[in-house]
């Protein structure tokens, strides 16, 4: 049976009846809320989800080298002790993956996952952006590039723009933070939220001064409701003449109304986690906990953004303990609740964490790190391929430093990326998303 | 970040309290001023009249939708009076002198100066205050001034030579940009128009022409001019002409002096001087032979400058070029590119040495009247927010707050980051009815801050005192249709069930007409121009 529907099928119904699919099964989540981008349920096309660590995160300190001596030379207050070193507490050591990198400590929830095979790292990953500026790495790798100067729209707009199916879909692409973030600019409908109960109708609450106005929500929706209910406005639609609509405004509101109805629905206030995933009580906790209230609503979304700030560590990062593992131990309390909680799920959900670069190879005189260049990576979801870190380590030895300083950059972060969208967002058009490279696939990812 | 530069306290009490001040001489201006206004479509609070119910009013509106950004209320009255043939001569003619009011909203804000007594490139709060700065005067102009055509085509040639001003510290060189560039010419020659983009320090560094040497050519500007700015894509140029077109850039670069990337003062300081802060480096220049196939252009070593002078003029008086401007502007006038309409304004362009409003002469006065050549046009976000504060008669003052409302949409100016400019496709923009729905809502309900409305002001010049007047009141004051006609009978039946309701639910009568309005401005109807 051929599962990949037209929208309109789903639209009207059609599909439920052609393909003898039940409100109770694949739709159960919004039983009866049409929303039409559904067809990406019945697609292989997995829902992707992209953090970025904004700062610069230390990757020398997140996949640890334990294997290169040249690593405790040039960290002696914050290298992680060997797995194996039995002169350091337990809880200090760095968690084996291979038996030349560890993990931090405070990852010891991701290192389960590795061990399921759920999750990868790849190591010395970068752009070729030098400037060891954060806002010029950032705008390089958000938007795609290898270096400064090229196309200034995101990446993740240019994949949604080659990825479009006719029009755009309310809830398409949702990002959890205050502004569009750059790697989703020039997607004119990436919805960015601070929090899931954003997504409303907002009715005013009344003027200062005067006693506050009952919530009118309700009846305003159902006064929408009936004037997009009408047939057309417009008697033109198009769907080969892109300055025309494809569909009638009025149906365009209705399923914009649908998904407001949705995420009422969802009800992400009490959203509760299945299998017992305890989501950290922090803003990374809430935005993976909504994202995956999103993907169980089966609301459309294909692409959700997420941001972790405070990763540039010049001062007192810590080892074990401290600042630095923290913030390691919130992302991956994170990540290892969002998996739990999507249990199958995860089947069909690529998760990406990024960082603008790593941080010097040594650390400075304020027990920090200084702005670098290679980082590492990582990859969660069901179709990675486990069990091993990717990358080639160059190594940390004084020759093998660029410019005697930093992690030289050995895989390009576009070549991770876009097997990613090839084999698992089952977008081809790779040359539009990264223009100008030719991308290299490492078989983190497999076809999915 | 770790590095943030520390803050100027004078320069950012200056801008508060500038903005403040700002503010401030706009509302104590408006009563004293608009007595004094005659003129159509102008000033703030324009006198509410009765929608006639005649053809030409009908005629009126369409007009006032493509050609202006909506009517304000009573407008459709005025344009039908005195004729939709004449209302536009006179917006071609763009001779009216502007409305006060926009002058003292918009020189209040006064983006030069700051920039003059803000150089400091590095100071980013200066930097996004000049983006919003000059966001604000877009929209104050777009809602307020009488020269309507002149606003609407702003829009379209600050998308047509679009601009990112988050892409380099080049903020400054938008609001500039803007101004100098852009403004000027709106109803010019064409030539005058690309001649100063190209020159523009603020698209050089939007388009990497810094980085375009001899011997390491970048093709980015040089890409986008036949692509974007003059020919059209897929016109039957090659990449041998972008490669010997960038090759005639070399060397056209922006002033720099010291440590700051370009010189704010020779930007501004000579009025004389036709291409403020640009630079010419010899230097840079690739002087061998060029030949660009596609314009079958020869040019000898050592043009210096000329390469491109010449390339330019060469592009401008292109037929291919008047083709793409024509369709272009039929789209954004008609939805729609009638063969013949295209031809004639294309005709009018190379015939009359690239005159921008020869070229719409035949669009706005021959097409668009003529129901066979429109096509129904959605409304962009930014048309959307300035027709519905036109057509309830707000006062804004442009703010942050709006602005919020626009970004909300997908249409935060001047921060579309490719060099095509917002989509005109309608598909690129059915996700942000929620966002238009939203601003309905918090505009009528007082929530925005810095715009107020006035509802009781229509309902009172109209003597409306029942419901169902007010409700004719306010369906005739924003869309312009008859309340009593087939076309909106099922939303004037929708708004009487929310009446009825909101009165069972004991809402005050004020929240009911605000929500009533709301209702209007976000109906399927509101969001066609």
């Amino acid at each position: 049976m051929n599962l990949k529907l037209t929208r309109r099928q789903v639209l009207t119904g059609a599909a439920l009846t052609a393909s003898g699919l039940t409100a109770g099964s694949r739709f159960s989540a919004l039983a009866n809320v049409t929303i039409g981008t559904k067809e990406t349920t019945h697609t292989a096309k997995d829902t992707l989800v992209v953090l970025f660590l904004r700062g610069g995160a230390d990757g020398l300190n997140i996949v640890a080298p334990y294997g290169d001596d040249n690593y405790y030379r040039l960290r002696p207050t914050l290298a992680l002790p060997r797995p194996n070193d039995k002169t350091a507490p337990s809880a200090a050591r760095a968690l084996d993956l291979n038996g030349f990198f560890g993990l931090h400590p405070a990852l010891a929830p991701l290192h389960n996952l590795y061990k399921e095979g759920m999750m990868t790292a790849v190591h010395a990953v970068g752009s070729g952006d030098n400037t060891l500026s954060h806002f010029e790495a950032m705008a390089t790798m958000e938007r795609g590039l290898g270096a400064q100067s090229g196309s200034a729209s995101g990446w993740l707009a240019r994949h949604l723009q080659t990825s479009a199916g006719g029009f755009e879909m309310p809830l398409r692409a949702v990002a959890f933070a205050d502004t569009l973030p750059d790697t989703l600019r020039g997607a004119t409908t990436a919805v960015t939220l601070t929090s899931l109960a954003d997504y409303r109708l907002v009715a005013p609450a009344g003027v200062a001064g005067q006693p506050p106005l009952p919530d009118r929500s309700q009846a305003l929706t159902q006064s929408l409701q009936q004037m997009y209910q009408a047939t057309s406005s417009q008697k033109e639609t198009s769907t080969l003449d892109p300055y025309q609509l494809p569909m009638p405004l009025e149906q365009v509101g209705r399923e914009t109304l649908s998904a407001i109805t949705a995420i009422q629905r969802l009800d992400p206030a009490h959203y509760h986690p299945e299998s017992g995933a305890a989501y950290p009580n922090a803003p990374m906790g809430e935005g993976f906990k909504q994202t995956a209230c999103l993907i169980k609503g089966e609301v459309g979304m294909e692409v959700a953004f997420l941001e972790m700030l405070g990763w540039d560590t010049h001062i007192t990062q810590g080892r074990e303990t401290g600042y630095q593992a923290r913030l390691l131990g919130e992302l991956a309390q994170s990540l290892a609740a969002f998996t739990k909680d999507l249990g199958k799920r995860m089947q069909h959900v690529t998760v990406v964490v990024m960082t603008e670069f790593g941080r010097r190879a040594y650390e400075n005189y304020s027990l920090g790190t200084d702005h670098g260049r290679g980082s590492c990576l990582f990859l969660l979801g069901g179709g990675i391929v486990g069990g091993k870190v990717y990358g080639e380590f160059p190594g940390l030895a004084k020759d093998k430093l660029e410019n005697e300083r930093d992690l030289r950059v050995t895989t390009d972060y576009r070549d991770i990326l876009a097997e990613v969208l090839v084999k698992r967002i089952k977008n081809p058009h790779i040359a539009e998303i990264f223009p100008e490279h030719t991308a290299k696939f490492r078989g983190v990812v497999r076809e999915g | 970040m770790s590095e943030q530069p520390p803050q100027s306290n004078t320069v950012r009490t200056n801008l508060v309290g500038g903005l403040g001040a700002a503010a401030l001489v706009g509302m104590a201006g408006c009563d004293l001023v608009h007595k004094q206004v005659q003129g159509v479509t102008g000033t703030a609070h324009a006198e509410v009249l009765p929608l006639p119910n005649t053809p030409a009013a009908q005629e009126a509106r369409h007009l006032l939708n493509r050609v202006a950004f909506g009517a304000k209320p009573g407008d459709v009255a005025r344009v039908a009076q005195m004729g939709t043939k004449n209302w536009l001569e006179e917006q071609l003619a763009d001779t009216l002198p502007e409305d006060p009011i926009v002058n003292w909203r918009v020189n209040s804000i006064d983006l030069q100066e700051r920039v003059r007594s803000a150089p400091d490139t590095a100071n980013d709060v200066d930097n996004a205050q000049l983006v919003a700065e000059t966001l604000q005067a877009a929209i104050l102009r777009a809602v307020y001034s009488r020269h309507q055509l002149r606003e609407t085509l702003a829009d379209f040639w600050t998308n047509h030579f679009n601009i990112y001003a988050l892409k380099n510290n080049e903020r400054e060189l938008v609001a500039i940009d803007t101004e100098q560039v852009i403004r000027p010419h709106t109803l010019g020659k064409f030539r005058d128009l690309l001649l100063a983009s190209a020159h523009s320090p603020a698209m050089l560094s939007y388009l990497d022409n810094q980085q375009n040497k001899k011997g390491v050519a970048n093709e980015n500007y040089a890409r986008e001019l036949l692509e974007l700015h003059t020919l059209g894509v897929k016109s039957g140029y090659t990449q041998k002409d972008i490669q010997e077109v960038a090759r005639c850039f070399t060397g056209w670069r922006l002033k720099t002096t010291g440590d700051i990337r370009y010189d704010v003062g020779s930007v501004l300081a000579s009025t004389k001087d036709p291409h403020p802060g640009f630079l010419y480096d010899p230097t840079l220049h690739d002087d061998g032979a060029k030949f660009i196939p596609f314009l079958n252009l020869h040019l000898v070593p050592n043009g210096g400058k000329k390469d491109a002078d010449m390339v330019l003029e060469r592009l401008v008086t292109h037929e291919t070029t008047a083709m793409f401007l024509s369709r272009k502007l039929c789209r954004r006038y008609l939805g729609h590119v009638p063969p013949e309409i295209v031809t004639r304004a294309s005709n009018a362009y190379l015939k009359n040495d690239t005159d921008i409003c020869a070229m719409l002469r035949p669009i706005l006065l021959d097409g668009v009247f003529d129901p066979t050549r429109n096509r129904p046009i959605f409304k962009r976000p930014l048309d959307f927010t300035v027709s519905a504060l036109r057509a309830v008669s707000a006062d804004t003052d442009g703010g942050e707050a709006l602005q919020k409302h626009l970004s909300s949409m997908g249409q935060a100016l001047y921060q579309w980051p490719m060099p095509d400019g917002f989509p005109e496709k309608a598909a690129a923009w059915t996700g942000s009815l929620l966002g238009r729905w939203n601003f309905a809502l918090a505009l009528t309900g007082q929530q925005i801050g810095g715009t107020t409305i006035d509802l009781e002001a229509p309902f009172k010049a109209l003597k409306a005192q029942d419901d169902a007047d007010k409700v004719k009141t306010l369906v005739e004051m924003i869309l312009n249709v008859p309340a009593d006609s087939n076309e909106v009978r099922p939303l004037v039946a929708t708004l009487n069930n929310h009446i009825a309701q909101a009165k069972r639910s004991n809402l005050p009568e004020k929240s009911i007409f605000a929500e009533v309005a709301a209702l209007v401005i976000a109906s399927p109807a509101f969001q066609w121009r």
